[in-house]
């Protein structure tokens, strides 16, 4: 008995297709749908982030709630440390410190410091008095004012604030030396709200030293030492990671891509509308643009100038620059180094660099011409009559180079791999200073790195960025180039200019400092230490209708400063 | 050799890979140049306050001795603070790692689909300009940098169209973050209701994932190919089907015999997304593992490399093990791996073995593959 | 005999030529991948004469121009004209992938065939030390050694060379125990062979074909990798052309519309990368015919 064969089957690349073909259709169709969902969720998101524009701005510009971008968070914000520009922005707001700067309208529509005469008025103080010789000082504080951990100010968190700042070495420590507090003896607390401080010499920067928030940023003392150790008495640790300020606001959430800052219920002295600041960290400048135009945030300082030109036409954003920080970027010989030991090679550098090609192309046309050894003319006794660089030269760059035997020298300029302007500038020197008749090699580094190298002071040529908290002439002039300065990063060591730079930082008296000034611009010129690529403003990006931005010399946003008409 | 036996031997060698791999990393970065001191100290500083701060991090001790602590506090699960961001390494890995997990995840997702039509339809029919695009699609997928795929993706749909969110991490920024379980914020979002900002982690996360889960397709595509191919072509199939096999058994044939280097290749897939995020992470500022890679090494900071080599190896290599575990449950003969034959099995490996910024398959798993092919 | 070599010599051209076409149909892969190399040769070869501007003198007046007559792929924020330096970078990376996977299959197969020869416990401990290796991603390790080493060329090379001899050592090491089991080495040996001449002779060639498919692939990867590190801010010097750091210096251009920065050099690796994996798959169904297309 045979019985019928078994059903015979299709042929077999049929039945193989066939099965293929049906996965194939219930894959493709699920490839569809979730390229097709992506899309859509994206869009969808998007909407919402671009109804947010409307929304987000509206919301800010309402009522309470802020938004600033920048290119990192900071990754500690103990107040004596300077950890990138980051927490200059982050610190001022939430350390208030005894004086401030006087700011007025200056005529660009917003109050700035008067940096030609700057002045300060007290804040967390009451009041700044001092003897007549500017040695002895006394500080007076206010009554009412109360950190963002409940404690009210009293001597005793300025008495710990300035003994930290003694122990600590970091930005603060060099601020309160430079203010002649060098020791414990140069404090002394008289009583709860008053606190003297004896200087070994007259300082007549003393009150606007007292304004920086490195030095002089009031840490809650009651509130510190439940966190100190016997290894770590000034709760360093503690402080790395958690606020504790007299300032308007605190610190609510601290993330590797956010903080978020709420007002300090403590502090009386204003009346801020934004309750609740969120700082975003964005490393990518093209994001943050994007996250303005699209009103997710309100606030931007670290614009590239090809972002300030694609903002200029948006008239949502208002775009406010100030240079009171005599902002510029400068370039800096180590004049250790063999190579540039010949101040007629570093002229010659100077005469050489494409100054105008370096504007056009990094800064598209939004810079000038450097004018003194500070960059531009801001500060008093700042000539720019004096300053005989104008303009490119390479002729005579190349004759001073062949006077000093130095053709075929090899040259190093070393930059920060995290600077734009840095790299773009050491391009352009590079091949300028390889067409006068030298060897140069272009070396970028990581910012670590960069920093012990600034620190070894083993980098021929290099960047740096300017901005000064102090508008004082002197005051930048000694930290930059007083031979005993331990940031001197540059070894300048001349003698003459050493005896005017000490001359000029104590004759309180301004025309006679005006000279000296003058007579320490012309050996600073001879033995040219550095050169000033460019001069800019400093430029935030604020969306409208918020107002209330105002130059300060650290290159601030006060939150507690702004505010917007309700909508 | 029993399976229960093999388990335990793979499990054994585990810790031993990972010290050996974390001793490695601590030798070779402490020599690297750039003292993390520096980030701390801003621009101006006197050497004095280097080296007060030197001596208080630690960091002018013997190196031995330094190697000691270390292990210590490895046993202790510390491991160190970071220089960059003050917080214990531990908890930073803790905040990047999930934003990494969740975009791989993602990934795989997206090419698991795309790499499995292209690939499957490219077996299917060897000719012809659906086979024609699927080839084009895995010699694309293969050779676009995915850095610049997200770049691209970014300026079409960012800047021309307008319809995706900007490539400023994995939420809005005025949205505030769900209360964290897993760390990803789309399954943390869904967890908690928190729907606007489930879109809005789900929008931001299309993009970085299309941009990497479009290049890893192409390993998929191919193996899929060959698999697919192979299968239609082989000896069992073909006697299957003259013998009047039923579809079905030849189909889960098929699977069954796909599942182990489709394992495989999904671990080591797995891995290289884990490693190649870097970049589009950085396009995206998605604020994980790669990023803060990049900022560890570049500046330096000690504790947070070791930290990072540590957290990606051990998930490396419990990846591996996972697979071979699997893999030798579902296959007993594979528990007694050798070194492969030519040809097919060499294929597959080739296949697999695409270490281009991840790491290749161990030795087990490869020859798991190759002894799986063998058999055929 | 005049006339019959010139019979001979047409019979021979129209015979290559009836090859090509054959290969051409059996194998496209490998005369696809050839032509693009054959293209990426010339564009190395030729590069300087290609270069209408030079690829490492800034101007700074021609900065961020689009695509043009004047700058067929525009001009970046240097005012360096792209299209010169996508055609400089490609003997960077030309350059660097080829040298970092050469020196790593060289190497590697020394050390492959070499401690499968030894066997026992140096075939086990560098076995196990190249898997370890191999644990950590590769990404991280090169960038390490960049970081460590200094942004050279040379540097880069050695990265890519660490980071693919594991994979060498494995592929080389396990052909050459297949090799070993199957008795030829043994019998060879008996007849007094030196292990040199084993290695040439009998383990070369098996090895070769899969080494060589691998290589191919191998060196579209490295491309990528040390295009990676050129992005990630590892690369080498500026103003280097390297198609990597072009992308980096354009990634924050895009958002404001200066598109041509990055895509340009993006293109150029993907044509150099699908040329090379053209060429491995090509090479793949050359040397096995059992692979179906």
């Amino acid at each position: 008995m045979s019985q019928l064969p078994p059903k015979v089957p299709q042929s077999p690349v049929d039945s193989v297709r066939g099965m293929s073909r049906r996965r194939f259709i219930v894959l493709s169709s699920s490839a569809v749908a979730i390229t097709g969902a992506s899309g859509v969720l994206a869009a969808c998101g998007g909407d919402e982030d671009d109804d947010g524009g409307g929304g987000g701005g509206g919301q800010a510009a309402a009522g309470t709630i802020l938004g600033q971008a920048y290119p990192s968070i900071p990754g500690q914000i103990d107040p004596t440390q300077y950890s990138g520009s980051d927490i200059i922005l982050i610190n001022g707001n939430v350390y208030a410190t005894p004086v401030r700067f006087v700011t007025t309208d200056l005529g660009r529509g917003f109050p700035e410091v008067d940096i030609q005469n700057p002045e300060v008025e007290p804040w967390l103080a009451e009041s700044l008095e001092s003897s007549s010789d500017l040695k002895n000082w006394k500080l007076t504080l206010r009554d009412d004012v109360v950190s963002s951990r409940g404690n009210p100010l009293t001597t005793e968190d300025v008495r710990f604030t300035v003994e930290r700042n003694l122990a600590i070495p970091g930005n603060g420590q060099i601020i309160v030396q430079f203010a002649g507090v060098t020791s414990e003896k140069n404090v002394k607390v008289v009583d709860e709200r008053t606190i003297e401080f004896p200087l070994d010499e007259g300082n007549r920067l003393f009150p606007q030293l007292m304004q920086n928030q490195f030095g002089f940023g009031i840490v809650d003392a009651t509130e510190a030492k439940k966190h100190a150790t016997d290894k770590d008495p000034h709760a360093t640790k503690w402080l790395a990671r958690n606020d504790a300020g007299f300032g308007p606001y605190k610190v609510a959430a601290f993330t590797p891509q956010r903080m978020d800052f709420e007002l300090n219920t403590g502090y009386k002295l204003d009346k801020p509308q934004y309750k609740t600041i969120n700082w975003l960290g964005v490393p990518e400048p093209g994001s943050r643009l994007n996250l303005i135009q699209t009103g997710d945030v309100q606030v931007i300082n670290e614009l590239q100038p090809v972002q300030l030109e694609a903002l200029e036409s948006n008239d949502q954003i208002e775009l406010l620059s100030t240079n009171v920080s005599a902002p510029s970027d400068q370039v800096l010989f180590n004049v250790s180094v063999p190579e540039l030991r010949d101040p007629r090679v570093r002229q010659a550098l100077a005469w050489a660099i494409p100054r105008q090609g370096i504007i056009d192309s990094v800064y598209r046309g939004t810079a000038t011409e450097w004018k003194t050894p500070l960059g531009g003319e801001e500060y008093r006794g700042a000539d720019a009559s004096l300053n005989p660089f104008t303009g490119e030269d390479p002729d005579k760059a190349r004759e001073l180079i062949q006077a000093a035997g130095a053709e075929g020298s090899k040259i190093e300029v070393v930059f920060d791999t995290s600077s734009f302007w840095q790299k773009e500038v050491g391009v352009q020197l590079q091949s300028a200073w390889n067409e006068v008749g030298l060897d140069v090699e272009l070396v970028g580094v990581a910012p670590a790195v960069w920093g012990e190298r600034l620190g070894a002071k083993d980098m021929p040529v290099f960047m740096i960025p300017f901005g000064w908290f102090v508008p004082d002439f002197f005051y930048v002039m000694n930290l930059l180039y007083n031979s005993k300065s331990g940031v001197n990063s540059t070894t300048f060591n001349n003698a003459e200019a050493d005896r005017l730079l000490n001359a000029g930082m104590n004759e309180p008296d301004a025309d006679k400092r005006d000279q000296i000034a003058a007579d320490f611009q012309r050996v600073f010129y001879e033995d040219l230490p550095a050169v000033a690529v460019a001069v800019r403003d400093a430029t935030t990006a604020i969306r409208k209708p918020i107002t209330g931005f105002t130059g300060w010399t650290n290159g601030m946003v006060y939150w507690a400063d702004l505010s917007s008409e309700s909508s | 050799m029993s399976r229960g036996r093999f388990a335990i031997r793979r499990m054994a060698t585990f810790p031993v890979q990972i010290l050996g791999v974390v001793t490695l990393i601590f030798f070779v970065v402490h020599v690297l140049p750039g003292s993390p001191v520096f980030k701390q100290l801003g621009l101006f500083y006197t050497p004095e306050q280097v080296d007060a701060a030197t001596e208080q991090l630690g960091l002018d001790r013997p190196l031995l001795e330094q190697y000691g602590d270390f292990l210590s506090d490895l046993v202790r699960a510390d491991l160190g603070t970071s220089f960059v961001t003050s917080k214990p390494v531990t908890e930073d890995l803790l905040d990047v790692f999930p934003a990494t997990l969740e975009l791989a995840i993602a990934s795989l997702l997206i090419a698991l689909v795309l790499g499995g039509i292209f690939g499957i339809v490219s077996g299917m029919k060897a000719r012809g300009p659906v086979a024609g695009s699927a080839t084009a699609y895995r010699l694309v997928a293969g050779a676009v940098p995915e850095f610049w795929l997200g770049l691209i993706l970014v300026y079409v749909f960012v800047t021309e169209l307008g319809i995706a969110p900007g490539p400023t991490g994995q939420l809005a920024s005025d949205l505030p973050p769900p209360p964290r379980v897993t760390g990803m914020i789309v399954v943390d979002s869904a967890i908690a209701g928190d729907w606007p900002a489930f879109r809005s982690a789900l929008a931001h996360l299309a993009l970085p994932a299309l941009a990497l889960g479009f290049s890893i397709g192409g390993p998929i595509a191919r193996l899929l190919r060959i698999l697919v191919a192979d299968s239609r072509h082989s000896d069992y199939a073909q006697y299957g089907r003259m013998a009047g096999l039923r579809r079905r058994t030849l189909v889960g044939y098929g699977v069954r015999s796909a599942i182990v280097p489709l394992t495989t290749l999904l671990a080591v897939l797995t891995v290289i997304v884990m490693s190649q995020s870097v970049a589009v992470e950085i396009v995206f500022a998605w604020g994980g593992l790669g990023q803060y890679t990049v900022a560890a090494v570049q500046s330096s900071d000690y504790a947070a490399i070791q930290g990072v080599v540590l957290a990606t190896t051990t998930f490396v290599l419990f990846v591996y093990l996972v697979t071979d575990l699997i893999q030798a449950t579902l296959d007993p003969r594979l528990v007694d791996a050798r070194p492969s034959g030519p040809g097919g099995a060499g294929r597959v490996r080739r296949v697999l073995a695409r270490p281009s910024q991840g790491a290749g398959p161990p030795p087990q798993s490869a020859a798991v593959v190759s002894r799986a092919q063998e058999s055929r | 005999m005049a006339g019959l070599s010139a019979g001979h010599g047409a019979v021979r051209l129209t015979r290559m030529r009836a090859d090509l076409a054959r290969t051409a149909r059996v194998n496209p892969s490998l005369v696809a991948g050839g032509a693009m190399i054959g293209i990426l040769v010339f564009v190395a070869v030729f590069g300087p004469l290609l270069e209408r501007y030079p690829a490492d003198l800034p101007d700074g007046s021609a900065s961020l121009q689009p695509p043009g007559m004047e700058h067929w792929f525009g001009t970046d924020t240097s005012g360096f004209d792209v299209f010169s330096r996508v055609v400089a970078a490609a003997r960077v990376d030309l350059f660097i992938g080829l040298a970092g996977t050469l020196i790593a299959m060289t190497i590697g197969g020394i050390i492959g065939i070499g401690i499968a020869f030894a066997g026992g416990v140096v075939d086990t401990l560098v076995s196990r030390t190249a898997d370890l290796l191999q644990s950590i991603p590769m990404f991280v390790t090169a960038l390490l050694l960049v970081m460590l080493f200094g942004q050279r060329v040379s540097n880069i090379i050695v990265a890519i060379t660490v980071v693919y001899l594991p994979l060498y050592v494995r592929t080389f090491r396990t052909e050459t125990r297949v090799v070993m089991e199957r008795g030829f080495v043994r019998s060879a040996r008996i007849s007094g062979a030196s292990t040199r001449r084993i290695a040439i002779s009998h383990v070369l060639p098996t090895a070769m074909p899969p080494a060589l498919g691998l290589w191919a692939t191998s060196v579209g990867w490295a491309i990528l990798m040390a295009t990676g590190l050129g992005f990630v801010g590892a690369g080498l010097k500026p103003p280097t052309a390297e198609w990597g750091s072009m992308i980096s210096g354009g990634a924050s251009l895009v958002i404001t519309g200066q598109w041509w920065v990055a895509l340009f050099p993006g293109l150029a690796i993907v044509f150099t990368v699908g040329a090379f994996t053209l060429l491995s798959e090509g090479l793949e169904q050359a040397f096995d015919p059992r692979a179906r297309r």
